[in-house]
């Protein structure tokens, strides 16, 4: 099989990809694949459970990313202290307000042509709720990502994402891995 | 008489099932689990069983694992009876895990007895 060079490849094929990164490079290597999404697509929906807006934006700046071609959805700021939500950002209360996510996620897509959506990460969701209603929220997703006819990403840690990656296998239509050789990454196929 | 394993965490959904496939002279055992699933089957086998997918702590996928892995187990008919809609990877997984069919809910009854038929004759 041939290597896919970019995510436009990798996507033209399959509408939805499992993105498996190591541990120990994961915030990095997700930076770096939110770059190369940037530079691929005009919109993407990043929707993040533990990493606060702010930071990221500040890690997009720092490796020359530009945050106007992504919309976010921040689950975790408001937990620290009321914010309003900005022209590319929904706060969610918590991550444990589910009800609150599927409806930021119904409003992005009511309101904005999304290309690609990028949960960061479906794991971190096993931390507040039980396997199945990540499943379901996992499904929903997917089912959301196939109306509206866009990409979606879902990335795991390599080693330890545990069971939950391989039950959200299921909504994938394949599994990539993301390697880093020094400071140059690509994908691999998983066989 | 065949004998079959309904595996669903929403007991309405066993009860339907049940009836429907009663209706029709098969003997049907129910499970709210896939931990039930597990028990009931190390005490009797069963000609299929029907298994959901969103279930709490092990879900469809974990549970035919288990009895694929299980060497009394592993030769059991199975076929997937569930809400969730899989991908290009989800239904690969399934056909490696020799599912032999796909159901998805809500189901049709008469259809939903035609394709069991189909897969125990």
């Amino acid at each position: 099989m041939k290597m896919p060079q970019n995510f436009k490849e990798i996507l033209a094929e399959n509408a939805v990809i499992g993105m498996v990164i190591p541990d120990a490079k994961y915030d990095e290597m997700l930076i770096n694949a939110a770059g190369n999404l940037g530079k691929e697509y005009n919109k993407i929906l990043y929707i993040s459970i533990n990493k606060p807006y702010k930071k990221l934006v500040g890690k997009f700046k720092q490796n020359h990313i530009n945050p106007d071609k992504f919309y976010f959805i921040d689950c975790i700021t408001r937990t620290a202290g009321d914010v309003n939500s900005t022209e590319n950002c929904i706060y969610v209360s918590s991550p444990k307000a589910l009800d609150e996510i599927k409806t930021a996620i119904f409003d992005v897509f009511r309101k904005q042509e999304i290309d690609v959506a990028l949960i960061d990460s479906p794991s971190v969701l096993s931390t507040y709720y039980e396997h199945t209603d990540v499943l379901k929220l996992m499904h929903l997703l997917m089912t959301k990502l196939d109306v509206a006819e866009c990409k979606g990403i879902f990335p795991f840690q390599k080693e330890s994402a545990g069971p939950l990656r391989r039950s959200i296998e299921m909504f994938t239509d394949e599994i990539v891995y993301l390697e880093s050789d020094n400071d140059k990454w690509g994908f691999k196929y998983e066989f | 008489m065949y004998k079959i394993m309904v595996v669903d965490d929403e007991p309405d959904v066993i009860e339907v099932v049940t009836d429907i496939l009663e209706s029709k002279g098969y003997y049907v055992i129910g499970a709210i689990s896939g931990d039930e699933c597990l028990k009931k089957l190390e005490k009797e086998q069963v000609d299929l069983i029907l298994m959901d997918f969103f279930m709490p702590e092990l879900d469809g996928r974990m549970v035919i694992e288990k009895i694929r892995e299980n060497s009394k187990l592993r030769d059991t008919k199975i076929a997937v009876l569930t809400s969730a809609t899989f991908k290009k990877r989800g239904v690969e997984i399934l056909k490696e895990l020799n599912v032999l069919d796909y159901i998805i809910k809500p189901f049709d009854a008469d259809d939903l007895v035609m394709r069991i038929k189909k897969i125990l004759e």
